[in-house]
């Protein structure tokens, strides 16, 4: 590996003309109503983090109605209805609409400098799921306007959820509108992970990522496996509501504690997805504000790592009050205690570097002090409600609301406050007011103290959670009056930093007032709309502190691809572990695809709460459209290799194992491989909660369709093999047709095998209405008729390409990518039948 | 600084890295599983043998995620993966222990 000193840079001075000029044109961003075509990380970063503070500010005004109404005992500002929807949607859209797209905004719009990747490798990916996130989220939001707001609580418990108590539309808006926010949200961490993965300057090896690469991958990687739980949730929620299959019908064999688990499965890592990136943010703020390097770096990461995986043990601890065995209880006391170590190690960090540095008392500064203070209190609440016996005290109090405030607001809200106030100077202009931002802090510190402190009293005095007023004489007056003169001071707080926002937010990329921290990490590199002039060798966890004249030499077009090899948007695409350069990927540039494709997406699923079956059709189908149209055009295939700069020649656009393509499906088959793994677990938890299992007088599907559901499915995954090697053979002329006839075989196979499993269970004369066990067997069944259908579309693009010539040899990726999804498709078709078929009462 | 091919040792590097964990929740998920089996059952007697058996393999196993850890060699960034995989599996089995711990102290079934 080459080192810093001038003469080894690989690419000599001066550049040739016209250089930059060229990177430029192909970098442009679209003006007008083309903006919304763009599709750069950079740019939509932008748009997400804005679309997720209004959210914010929505959510909060709603804090502030209900703030107002609980002022006085028996106040008659807002009826018990509309209370019950303002705190539903008030825990709604502060968890899913501001709090995880707010973070995940943050990464998608650091993350691309932050590695010095030109952009992450699926930026219309980002694009998708920003548009859905957006539509969707508004849609959302005027539910509340038309009286048909979800109102069953955050966490939508059934059966009050369900049809039998809520018969109209509102839960629908909840199930599905969460639901498909949920699907972009994990389109954003499918582009994460394989962003901070393979996108890495040369030489930033997995010891010199930046922390919050590290906490970025790892929340992407934790919303990879705790959302598909939230999915597979709302979709048998809604399942059961539409078509009366009883998942959580006790009388029926249901059974509503289904819901919990699987809510809580994902809600409780919920809290550590929100949580883990706004430490991620502190991470690189503090090193800054105390002008040294990161005391700790390695336990951070492993307190990284570990907090997100120890967080998937806890979710039982939301349940302690539901009769659970007292062992399984006790793991989950254990696990939440546990947990509390990667925490602590990660604050001891922080406090260590602060006191060996010299620490300024900038305003992210009085943020991080902020968090320190209030998270801590939030943390000691929490360690008291993770005690079986408090929790059955302080269980739906407003104990439990002031805990979950104090570790949310100070765990996310004071991070990303700092974060703000940190990074704004590289996105604009202007830097936000120093003097402004220190009343904010302050404002925003008292007011959340005396907003939620006196709450744990109200709820150690016995006031319940979710009452829309309460009765005089109770002694609950004064805290509750107290809470909301807090709550209006946090408003005073967020009104001046709106202030601040409006006098000095001036947007810009190539202008921007740059590293006014004098920060050592390569987000401050000065940069164009392609990011970074040229893309540097990184030798060092601070860069710009250990690296003489990096950024002038940067600028200067001296690293490598100084512009652009390709004449398209294109990054380098480095190994996982040492980042080393391995091949150049070109980039998609702006294109209305994804923007229509959400919005079609987004108004298929609203159209569905309403029952309007057909419009969701056709918005769906044209949604379909829009991606077929994008997947088309997605696989360019490779191109002769290219120069990148001292000696460097490298591949573009790769197939196989190493390529971004491959990595990203296997991201999507872990995150179907969950859903498909939370449905087993709804079938071994009901057969658990029936003593006849299957039920008495269901009847048995017969095996022999089911072994020739088997070998179909064998059948398929043959095929997808033998399509590779016709594909990849070297005769000439190649077997064109043979290869379209093993696509559409291993389609056609896939298809007939979830046909006949379905089949199998009509004749036995099993009904999903009529009881939880013909219910799960069919969910299992659809959702591997949903799989099969994007796999025919896919196996169907393939098809196509091969038609139009645009596959063959080297030019396969679509193909690798659709096989490798074949092959999971089967492997999840085998072990369902293996488990619902092979034996079925055996544990009873 | 030079190119490399494709590998499939890169592949396996971030399993490795989060192995200590993954077996933690491997074990996790058999030992609340096989206690909801269990307790239906009215097996209460096997639980806390099953807990302790599953633990110790657990542990076992870490153990040699560590010592493979801590052996790895290499680049600068390889032995950073091995110290970092070592110290996940140390985690582990801290967290294995803590939740043994109830399988001596609490009476299984009761609900
Ligand atoms: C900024 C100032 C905030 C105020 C004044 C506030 C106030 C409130 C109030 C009054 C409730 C209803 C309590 C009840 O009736 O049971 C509530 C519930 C809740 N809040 Fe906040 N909140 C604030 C910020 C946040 C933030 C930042 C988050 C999350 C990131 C959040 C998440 C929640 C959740 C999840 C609930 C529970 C909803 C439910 O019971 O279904 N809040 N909040
Ligand atoms: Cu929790």
């Amino acid at each position: 590996m080459s080192d810093t000193t001038a003469p080894d840079l690989p690419n000599p001075l001066p550049r040739p003309p016209g250089e930059l000029e060229e990177l430029e044109r192909v970098w442009r961003r679209p003006r007008g109503i083309r903006r919304l075509t763009e599709v750069n990380n950079s740019q939509i970063g932008l748009y997400y983090i804005g679309t997720a503070v209004m959210f914010f500010l929505f959510a909060g005004v709603l804090a502030l109605l209900m703030r107002a109404q609980l002022a006085l005992p028996e106040n008659a500002l807002v009826d018990h209805d509309l209370y019950n929807q303002l705190f539903t949607m008030h825990g709604t859209v502060m968890m899913f609409l501001f709090a995880v797209p707010a973070v995940e905004a943050m990464g998608v719009l650091l993350l691309p400098s932050m590695v010095a990747a030109r952009d992450l490798p699926f930026p219309r990916l980002s694009a998708y799921a920003f548009w859905a996130y957006f539509i969707g989220g508004t849609i959302f939001l005027v539910s509340l306007f038309l009286d048909v707001a979800p109102r069953a609580g955050w966490f939508m418990y059934p059966p009050l959820s369900s049809a039998e108590y809520t018969p109209d539309v509102s839960s629908d808006f909840w199930l599905l509108g969460i639901g498909f926010i949920e699907i972009s949200a994990i389109a954003g961490a499918i582009e994460i992970i394989v962003g901070v993965l393979r996108t890495r300057a040369p030489g930033m090896s997995l010891d010199k990522m930046p922390v919050f690469a590290w906490v970025m991958l790892v929340f992407a990687g934790m919303i990879v496996f705790a959302f598909p739980a939230m999915i597979a949730g709302t979709a048998l929620l809604e399942l059961e509501r539409a078509f009366d299959w009883p998942f959580f019908i006790a009388e029926r064999g249901g059974d509503p504690l289904l819901w919990q688990h699987l809510f809580w499965f994902f809600g409780h890592p919920e809290v550590y997805i929100i949580f883990l990136p706004a430490a991620g943010f502190l991470s690189m703020i503090v090193p800054t504000l105390a002008r040294r390097p990161l005391i700790g770096y390695r336990a951070i990461v492993l307190a990284v790592i570990g907090t997100g995986f120890l967080s998937f043990g806890l979710w039982v601890h939301h349940m302690f009050t539901t009769g659970l065995p007292a062992i399984s209880m006790s793991f989950f006391s254990a696990a939440s205690m546990a947990v509390a170590i990667p925490s602590g190690i990660q604050i001891f960090a922080w406090i260590a570097t602060i006191a060996a540095g010299r620490m300024q008392l900038t305003t992210p500064a009085l943020f991080v002090l902020g968090f320190l203070f209030i998270f801590t209190i939030g943390g000691l609440s929490g360690v008291m409600v993770a005690m079986v016996p408090f929790d059955w005290q302080a269980h739906d109090t407003y104990f439990i609301v002031a805990h979950l405030h104090y570790v949310l607001i100070g765990g996310m809200v004071f991070p990303l406050f700092a974060a703000i106030y940190y990074w704004v100077p590289m996105i604009s202009r202007r830097r936000l007011s120093e003097r402004i931002g220190k009343v904010v802090a302050v404002l925003l510190f008292l007011g959340v103290n005396l907003a939620f402190f006196p709450m744990h009293v109200s709820g150690l005095m016995g006031m319940p959670r979710r009452v829309y007023t309460y009765p005089d004489g109770l002694g609950w007056e004064v805290t509750n009056l107290l809470s909301t003169i807090g709550a209006f001071v946090i408003a005073a707080g967020v009104a001046l930093f709106l202030f601040d926002l409006a006098r000095n937010l001036r947007l810009s990329t190539t202008r921007n007032a740059g590293n006014v921290w004098d920060a050592g990490t390569l987000e401050w590199l000065p940069t164009g709309t392609y990011q970074t002039r040229s893309i540097p060798i990184v030798t060092s966890r601070d860069p710009l502190w250990d690296q003489p004249n990096l950024a002038a030499d940067v600028e200067a077009g001296r690293y490598y691809l100084p512009g652009t090899a390709t004449g398209r948007r294109e990054t380098i695409v480095t190994s996982s572990v040492d980042a080393r350069p391995q091949y150049v990927l070109t980039l998609p540039g702006p294109g209305w695809t994804p923007f229509f494709s959400a919005a079609f997406t987004a108004a298929a699923f609203m159209l569905l709460t309403v029952k309007a079956v057909i419009p969701a059709i056709l918005c769906g189908a044209i949604a379909i459209g829009g991606i077929i149209a994008w997947m088309w055009r997605a696989d360019i295939g490779p191109r002769a290799p290219v120069d990148i700069g001292g000696g460097l020649r490298l591949p573009v656009n790769i197939t196989g194992r190493n390529a971004h393509a491959t990595a990203g499906t296997v991201v999507l088959i872990l995150c179907a491989g969950t859903l498909f793994g939370c449905l087993l677990f709804a079938y071994f938890f009901l057969w658990t909660v029936n003593a006849d299992w299957p039920p008495a007088g269901a009847g048995a599907p017969s095996p022999s369709w089911a072994a020739i559901a088997a070998v179909l499915l064998l059948a398929a995954s043959l095929a997808w093999r033998a399509g590779r090697g016709v594909l990849t053979s070297h005769d000439q002329p190649r077997p064109r047709l043979m290869f379209r006839l093993l696509v559409l075989g291993a389609a056609a196979a896939a298809t007939a095998a979830v046909v006949a499993d379905g089949v199998s269970l009509w004749q036995a004369g099993l009904r999903p209405a009529d009881s939880a066990y013909g219910a799960i067997l069919y969910a299992i069944t659809a959702y591997q008729a949903f799989l099969t259908g994007a796999l025919i579309i896919m196996a169907g693009i393939v098809f196509a390409r091969s038609l139009a010539g645009r596959i063959g040899g080297p030019w396969r990726l679509s193909f690798e990518v659709t096989a490798l999804f074949g092959h999971y498709v089967v492997v999840q078709g085998l072990v369902a039948l293996a488990v619902t078929r092979l034996f079925p009462g055996v544990a009873s | 600084m030079t190119a490399v091919p494709a590998s499939r040792r890169a592949a396996a590097a971030l399993p490795f890295l989060f192995a200590g964990l993954i077996v933690w929740a491997v074990r996790f998920l058999a030992v609340y599983g096989f206690t909801a089996i269990a307790c239906v059952n009215g097996w209460s007697g096997a639980v806390p043998v099953v807990i302790v058996a599953a633990s110790v393999v657990a542990i076992a196993v870490n153990g040699v995620v560590i010592a493979a850890g801590l052996r790895r060699n290499g680049s600068e960034a390889g032995r950073f993966l091995g110290l970092i995989a070592a110290a996940v599996a140390a985690l582990s089995i801290i967290a294995i222990v803590f939740e043994t711990l109830p399988a001596f102290l609490v009476d299984a079934c009761a609900a």
